[in-house]
């Protein structure tokens, strides 16, 4: 074969490569959004009610323990568009949105940052290894606090 | 001799042999898929289900490898405020947790490759080798992470490497653990934050890096094949920072200034002749990014008869630019440089002292936490010369969050520009990469 053909069949096969690969994204594209899978709490801590009382010293622990582990993604006013979700599909909680806020009980909040929520879609892990239950609960009222 | 012409028994033979040549050239390539196969297997059942591209990060942090890279190795926004600010997450303080060092700072990272090789005049190849093993230790010290290390051993082909090795200094101004302002000294990839050869989820090198040596150091292909050599570094020091707004929205601003060790000069008085470099790059309404590079390369030149001492002082830059839109990243560049005279091996004959520029473009598509697909077309132009083009594309699929296998199929139209002037080429490869 001559070098002549043979560099038009390179030619040829790039651009056929990138028009294929083009058609892949095109088609395949507009139905990937990503879509929020929270994983639910067992029903018997669904219905748990926060078992610490709310005082102004637990608000100021909790603040704390905010500050230090979850300010990067969920924000400092916990709108969940802090300096860690730059660029995250799927973006944390906003906990101010007081709508979202009432439907979603203690127990799952207290459930979601023991045991993290969906791999998938989000990168909130779990915190057992880093909180014991009464900091989660702590935060819990934390939390609550955002859309009062 | 055409095979018709010999006698029926010899011919008889000589088909045998081919077909016997033939078959096991088949035997050795289905061995060889079999055995990637059978490796990734094993890495699916035995290997770490949560280590991440550089798992000790993910062992002291105890984040997952999504927080910081969208796919492995390339960094977000997460990862590249995490790297500049001396492995520390700026905005809270689970970075003052890996102070106490419960974990060892410790990886290592196997990678298998398998190559198919197809270029004109050369017969067709195929190989199945180790690409390379790495051992990486880096972290944060000090009570406060003033100063962080960071360094790479490379084994490959009976020899070892050291990659980027360096030592930064944190928080010169400024609030701690916000990484304003940093002294970082040693041997390390001087890119663009966010395109960069130690970046790169399609393998094959970017001509801004092995051509321009705008993006990273020149390749010097002095171990293993030339286009597939271990990457090398600049020593440099450098000043660099950042500025991260609070919020997701919020403009980052990333820069560096540093003053390098040319590679393309002789060993007399290196440091008598430094290069100078400067980078900067913006982020904005989160998802955009652009960035610029300058860098003053000095090399030998014996050929120019206007420069005093041999040497030439030459001009690279470089813009680029990247979005992310759901779940595609594409990235576009432009890179430039003066000629580069001289410059042994790498641009060999006397047409060498014209500019050459670069355009880049490249996509990833990422769909979900299991497959990535990618495509790239780098040009390469010599003022009034040659002209080179590469078309690859890759998939990708994680058999763990950090244990990938990869295959790219790499097309070239050689103008005689490159590394060194080379053929057309069709190129596959099949890599299994694991780190643990």
């Amino acid at each position: 074969m001559s070098a002549i053909r043979q560099k038009e069949n390179m030619k040829i096969i790039s651009v056929g490569l990138f028009v294929l690969f083009a058609l892949i994204l095109s088609n395949s594209g507009a139905s990937l959004a990503a879509e929020r899978k929270t994983p639910s709490a067992p029903e018997d801590i669904l219905k748990m009610k926060n078992p610490v009382t709310l005082t102004p010293e637990v608000l100021q622990e909790a603040a704390t323990i905010y500050k230090d582990k979850c300010i990067k993604c969920h924000g400092t006013n916990g709108n969940g568009k802090g300096s860690g979700t730059k660029g995250m599909d799927v973006k944390p909680r906003d906990y101010t949105d007081k709508s979202v806020m009432e439907k979603i009980p203690d127990g799952q909040l207290f459930w979601i940052t023991l045991n993290g929520s969906d791999p998938e879609t989000t990168e909130m892990e779990g915190y057992k290894k880093k909180l014991t239950e009464e900091q989660v609960w702590k935060l819990v009222h934390y939390i609550r606090s955002f859309a009062p | 001799m055409e095979t018709g012409a010999l006698h029926p028994i010899i011919r008889a033979v000589t088909i045998s042999k081919g077909e016997k040549e033939q078959g096991m050239r088949l035997r050795v390539l289905l061995f060889a898929v079999m055995l990637s196969v059978a490796v990734s297997g094993l890495f699916a059942i035995v290997g770490p289900k949560t280590a991440e591209a550089i798992p000790a990060f993910s062992r002291q942090t105890e984040k997952s490898c999504s927080t910081c890279h969208n796919a492995i190795p390339k960094l977000n926004q997460v990862g590249q405020n995490f790297r500049t600010n001396g492995f520390r997450f700026p905005e809270d303080k689970e970075w003052q947790e890996i102070q106490d060092l419960k974990h060892v700072p410790l990886s290592a990272k196997l990678e298998v490759a398998g190559e198919l090789n197809k270029a004109d005049g050369s017969a067709q190849s195929s190989l199945l080798k180790i690409e390379d093993f790495k051992v990486h230790a880096a972290t944060p010290l000090g009570k406060n992470g003033k100063f962080s290390g960071y360094a790479i051993a490379t084994f490959v082909e009976k020899s070892v490497a050291l990659g980027q090795a360096y030592g930064q200094i944190n928080d010169l101004i400024g609030e701690v653990g916000h990484g304003l302002l940093n002294l970082k000294v040693g041997t390390f990839d001087i890119a663009l934050p966010f395109l960069s050869h130690t970046q790169r989820v399609i393998k094959q090198r970017y001509f801004a890096q092995e051509a321009l040596g705008i993006l990273g150091a020149r390749n010097r292909g002095t171990i293993g094949d030339v286009n597939e050599a271990t990457e090398f570094y600049n020593t440099a020091v450098e000043l660099n920072g950042q500025v991260v707004g609070q919020e997701a929205g919020d403009i980052t601003h990333r820069y560096a200034v540093g003053v390098y060790q040319p590679q393309g000069l002789n060993d007399q008085n290196r440091l008598g002749d430094p290069g100078f470099y400067a980078t900067y790059g913006i982020t904005f309404l989160e998802n955009f990014t652009l960035g610029a590079i300058y860098k003053r390369d000095v090399v030998n030149s014996t050929l120019d008869p206007f420069t005093p001492n041999d040497k030439k002082g030459v001009n690279k830059w470089g813009v680029a630019g990247e979005a992310k839109l759901g779940p595609f990243i594409t990235t576009v560049g432009y890179f430039r440089s003066d000629g580069l005279p001289n410059t042994a091996g790498v641009f060999p004959g006397s047409d060498t002292n014209r500019g050459l520029q670069n355009y880049m473009a490249e996509a990833l598509f990422i769909p979900n936490r299991l497959w990535v697909l990618g495509a790239r077309f780098d040009h390469i132009d010599q003022e009034l010369a040659q002209s080179s083009s590469r078309t690859t594309v890759m998939g990708r699929y994680n058999i763990t969050p950090s244990v990938y296998c990869q295959a790219e199929w790499r097309v070239t139209d050689s103008g005689g520009i490159g590394v060194v002037p080379a053929p057309d080429s069709l190129n596959g490869r099949v890599y299994l990469v694991a780190p643990f």
